[in-house]
């Protein structure tokens, strides 16, 4: 049982979308809390509600009803740096966690909030972000642009990204969809490592398998509810 | 003797234009917007410090404010764009529309003369009758200096954590937010530097020719795109960061693509045809450059 104060609180959401004329609860009702340093897995059918929840969660998306505290702020009247400050959302497309034709050095720098406040020469970031990125075999693309990585490679890139962000909350979005299995289990290992740094994860997956080593609790939707919420190792038994 | 001529005019057009193709680049390459401003702050900036200068300002204050009215026109486009969601080549469309009645309102006539009027270049005059063959010696040293500084400048200032900033909210919007980086006020000041800089080619040329002209903006956008796409061509991409890839691509392009056309005119081209010739060595290039590449101008133009 995690006894941390909830990290992000949920409260009666509704979001709604019409399709083909028709209104659709992408959420319907939804209540979660998130304690702090939790690995919340959220899972259920496509259309299930679990992306759109995601959406709403790192404010990309503005609920027609109910509220998404963070950090016991209301998140929709959090300014956009506060924002980016508080949440973090890794994408299923890899393409979207970098700048394709920066360098990794110049992604990496762009993210890095801690060396900016440190105001770290070029020197000491080019040690620093070369050994991030040593253990996960990208050391000597470090001056190379994002955009000559593989798709796996971007991926693991942008998931390097988030454990640099200020951000106490990494929202994942099936970050291991269309991941060979040498890249979905560097990705694992570093998602693992957020958990350490006391990250609260919200991971969105299908594939439950995958992420046991690191799982909390597990959420499943269904039609935009909560069809069950109870501790990762329940559903091991 | 004659065969300098070309040569010699062809470097100082280069250079001049060099600004325009640098700003087109850097707007186009670094922050994903196909600006065609360009057309309208080279001539607002002419026109600007034509008439300044027509009533006795200085040349450096001149100068000044002619550059902030392109940058003005520039900004103008990136903001119809962020707030009212408009089409990023109909935004420029429309700040073309306007910069043309500002330039014509500016001058109060469709040109303005300067040929009395002093200019940067008479600082250098000296230094064009060093050699006996006519070679603006001195003009083009001033012109490959500024170019030369502005490039530097612009490669360091893309390299620091605002340019940084400035390139993400450019190349990839969403992921920018999620790093807190204000995409519109990102994108207002880009195109307002991008467009200073047009405009400051248009300064440029209103001094090397002696006189501000409305229409001076005509063809610009499709020199810059010549231009960009030749320099693409010669400068290799992976000896060359990005920022200074684009750069040096621009001002090699912008030379090459002048001194070509100067000869071409020399041996016969008639001037009516030009913009026809441009088009088809724009074509050219790109179907060049499609053989290894096939995909790149169609991904950028997303």
């Amino acid at each position: 049982m995690n006894n941390s104060p909830d990290i992000v609180e949920v409260h009666d959401l509704l979001v709604t979308f019409s399709r083909w004329g028709q209104t659709v609860r992408a959420i319907d009702g939804m209540c979660l809390k998130i304690p702090a340093g939790q690995a919340l897995i959220v899972t259920g059918p496509n259309g299930s509600g679990k992306t759109t929840l995601l959406r709403v969660l790192s404010c990309l998306l503005a609920p027609e009803q109910g509220e998404v505290l963070i950090e016991g702020k209301p998140a929709g009247k959090l300014r956009p740096r506060d924002i980016a400050n508080a949440v973090f959302h890794v994408h299923q497309d890899p393409l979207i966690g970098s700048v394709p034709t920066m360098t990794l050095f110049e992604n990496l720098v762009l993210a890095d909030e801690e060396a900016r406040l440190h105001r770290l020469n070029r020197k000491t970031l080019a040690a620093r972000n070369r050994s991030l990125l040593l253990p996960l075999g990208l050391a000597e693309r470090l001056q190379q642009q994002a955009k000559t990585l593989s798709g796996g490679q971007r991926q693991i890139l942008a998931i390097l990204i988030a454990s640099l962000r200020p951000a106490k909350v990494i929202l994942l979005d099936e970050p291991l969809a269309a991941l060979d299995a040498t890249n979905a289990g560097i990705c694992l290992k570093l998602i693992g490592e957020l958990k350490k740094l006391g990250k609260t994860i919200v991971y969105v997956t299908h594939d439950l398998n995958r992420v046991e080593l690191f799982a909390d609790r597990i959420v499943t939707l269904q039609d935009g509810r909560i069809l069950s919420d109870h501790p990762a190792h329940e559903s091991q038994k | 003797m004659n065969s300098f001529i070309p040569l010699d005019v062809g470097l100082m057009t280069g250079l001049i234009y060099a600004w325009p193709v640098i700003a087109f680049a850097v707007a186009f390459r670094v922050l994903a917007f196909p600006d065609i401003t360009i057309e309208g702050s080279f001539p607002l900036g002419a026109a600007t410090y034509g008439i300044l200068l027509k009533n006795g300002v200085a040349v450096p204050i001149a100068l000044c404010l002619g550059v902030i009215a392109g940058a003005l026109a520039g900004g103008l486009t990136a903001y119809f764009h962020v707030r009212f969601k408009l089409n990023k080549l109909l935004a420029g469309i429309i700040v073309v529309a306007i910069t043309y009645t500002m330039s014509l309102r500016i001058m109060g006539a469709s040109n303005i003369g300067l040929l009395t009027q002093p200019s940067l270049f008479d600082f250098v005059q000296p230094l064009n009758h060093l050699v006996n063959v006519r070679f603006h010696v001195g003009t083009i040293m001033l012109l490959g200096v500024l170019v030369g500084a502005v490039s530097v400048a612009a490669a360091a200032s893309l390299s620091s954590r605002p340019g940084l900033r400035l390139r993400a909210a450019g190349a990839n919007p969403e992921y920018a937010r999620l790093l807190g980086v204000h995409v519109p006020a990102n994108l207002i000041t880009g195109l307002a530097v991008t467009n200073g800089l047009a405009a400051m080619g248009g300064i440029l040329a209103t001094m090397n020719q002696g006189f501000a002209d409305v229409g001076m903006g005509q063809g610009v956008l499709i020199l810059a795109l010549a231009a960009m796409t030749i320099g693409e061509k010669l400068v290799p991409e992976k000896w060359f960061s990005y920022q200074s890839y684009v750069l040096l691509a621009a001002v090699i392009g912008a030379v090459v693509y002048e001194v070509l056309v100067s000869y071409a005119l020399s041996l016969g081209l008639a001037a009516t045809d030009l913009k026809l010739a441009t088009a088809v060595l724009v074509l050219l290039v790109i179907a060049l450059r499609g053989t290894k590449n096939g995909q790149l101008f169609l991904e950028d133009l997303k």
